[in-house]
């Protein structure tokens, strides 16, 4: 008889998730889909298709007057239902979250500088000089220059680029193993875009992270996943290599939204929506 | 050709503002040549359209409406500007009054600026402004948060297009909505100044719905014009190097 290798369990596996109002109105429907160690899958929605209440849904952050249902293994622990106590120490160190408003990872009323020295405290355990070390790398490792100055300053006299930036180092600091990132780029403007899209492909690669990217835009999907979900009115219509998704979506909303890239696409080099 | 709009050597600075919020800028509104601005935040977008919409007198320079200088204290001229132009705004939930049914919100510009006294006629204006954005006549009675995302800045194009202006100003008009609806949108503008000769001045960081819709492009960073000319040229061969890495940086579509 051969001899049965058993494959590892994936980083996250997510099985009939299911996100309901308190009311009882299902806005995500039984998705489900694995995460293996060190990919980078995109989950693209517009608005209503419950693309981030998957995603918050995966760290146990959903708001007040929503509940999940299904199951979601993150790195071998059960995340639904399980109590805020047993969740708090699987965030950070298994899957971290980073928002597309910075703000909401952000403490308005302290500074840059205690407020990333907190995780790294707590989870590298490092104290006085060796804790200033690890907050000024980890602020040099989202590329931010004059860390000098950002770690004095309050959130609001900082850019929105330099704000989702160090929501980013703040997420790092615990060493995820799963990075989410929910539309982490759509506020920000196209060169800033651009400069943390290419921040979070070579953090996810240097450090064999996972990554979940959570966006509307397909062109800025297919610069950082490798294979996506697509997403509509609370289920997946679609799933595969991202390329595959571009090049031969079968399913007629992907196909719509894909044209529709296309065609503003087009645009730029005739003028018109051809 | 006298250009319906132009800007000529203005100055801007915010109340206690120390720095210069435009910088010596100078463009022209050529009728049937739309116009995009597109720029990063904080680069003087949205104050040149306030300056184009008299709605602001610059520091230094001059605004020219259809060839004469702008005074703001001229209330006819400025009468006669709002009639030339009207604005369409970036957010369209909240550019519209809640509290007001839809066929009041369209019908605002022909009582405000008195333009159709008559009320069988401001109701046959508001019908055909309905009736060009592809909304059904029920909708007159209904209110703005009963509509989606692109129907109501359908209704908000409907209000600019009631009084039947020269130019139509644009600030992001379709940067809060969806692709499809986006396309739809950028469809109908496009339709609208072809057919009701208008010109459109729009902001925008979208090179796409800039490209689709404006012949002239105007490239700004920190308050001044870093490039201008043809749209199509300027994004297939950008002269300087910060409209090369605003272009480079559209996420276009990896294949």
């Amino acid at each position: 008889m051969p001899e049965e290798s058993r494959a590892p369990e994936p980083l996250l596996t997510v099985e009939g998730l299911t996100v309901s109002t308190t009311a009882g109105t299902a806005l995500v429907r039984d998705v489900s889909f694995t995460v293996e160690a060190g990919t980078h899958l995109g989950v693209i929605g517009e608005s209503g298709s419950g693309k981030s209440l998957t995603a918050t849904a995966i760290v146990g952050l959903l708001g007040r007057g929503l509940k999940s249902s299904g199951s979601i293994r993150l790195a071998g622990h059960q995340v639904i239902g399980a109590s805020d106590r047993q969740l708090v120490p699987l965030r950070g160190r298994y899957a971290a979250i980073v928002f597309q408003d910075p703000s909401r990872s952000l403490d308005p009323l302290s500074r840059i500088g205690p407020q990333v020295s907190e995780p790294l405290r707590r989870f590298q355990h490092v104290t006085g000089k060796a804790l200033r070390d690890a907050v000024f790398s980890a602020l040099d490792e989202v590329v931010l220059t004059d860390v000098e100055r950002i770690v004095r300053s309050y959130p609001h006299e900082l850019s929105g680029g330099q704000r989702q930036r160090i929501a980013i180092a703040l997420a790092l600091a615990c060493r995820p193993k799963l990075l989410i990132a929910d539309e982490p780029t759509t506020a920000l403007d196209v060169t800033v875009q651009a400069e943390v899209i290419e921040l979070l492909r070579k953090l996810s690669d240097e450090r064999g992270m996972a990554l979940i990217f959570v966006s509307h835009d397909v062109g800025v999907v297919s610069r950082v996943a490798d294979s996506a979900l697509v997403m509509q009115r609370g289920v997946v219509v679609e799933r595969g290599p991202i390329s595959q998704i571009i090049s031969a979506p079968t399913d007629p909303y992907t196909r719509g939204l894909v044209h529709g890239v296309q065609r503003l696409e087009a645009a730029l080099s005739t003028g018109r929506l051809t | 050709m006298t250009a319906l709009l132009e800007l000529d050597g203005v100055d801007y600075r915010y109340r206690r503002g120390a720095d210069l919020a435009l910088k010596d800028i100078s463009l022209q509104v050529q009728p049937g040549r739309s116009l995009g601005i597109v720029g990063e935040s904080g680069s003087g977008k949205s104050t040149i359209l306030s300056l184009l919409l008299g709605l602001t007198a610059p520091t230094a320079g001059v605004v020219r409406v259809q060839g004469t200088a702008l005074n703001r204290r001229d209330r006819p001229q400025l009468r006669a500007l709002r009639r030339l132009v009207q604005p369409v705004f970036q957010d369209p939930y909240s550019s519209l009054d809640p509290r007001q049914r839809v066929d009041r919100i369209i019908g605002e510009p022909l009582r405000s600026l008195r333009i159709e006294p008559s009320a069988g006629r401001r109701e046959e204006a508001v019908r055909g402004a309905l009736a060009d954005v592809g909304l059904d006549v029920a909708a007159l009675h209904r209110y703005p948060h009963q509509f989606s995302g692109g129907q109501r800045q359908r209704i908000a194009i409907a209000r600019a297009l009631v009084s039947s202006p020269r130019v139509l100003v644009a600030d992001e008009p379709v940067s809060a909505l969806d692709v499809s609806t986006r396309i739809e949108v950028i469809e109908l503008l496009d339709n609208l100044a072809r057919t009701r000769d208008m010109t459109i001045v729009m902001v925008s960081h979208d090179f796409s719905a800039v490209a689709a819709l404006c012949a002239e492009i105007v490239v700004l960073r920190d308050g001044a014009v870093v490039e201008a000319g043809p749209t199509l040229e300027v994004i297939a061969a950008p002269r300087e190097d910060y409209t090369r890495r605003l272009v480079e940086a559209i996420p276009r579509v990896r294949r």
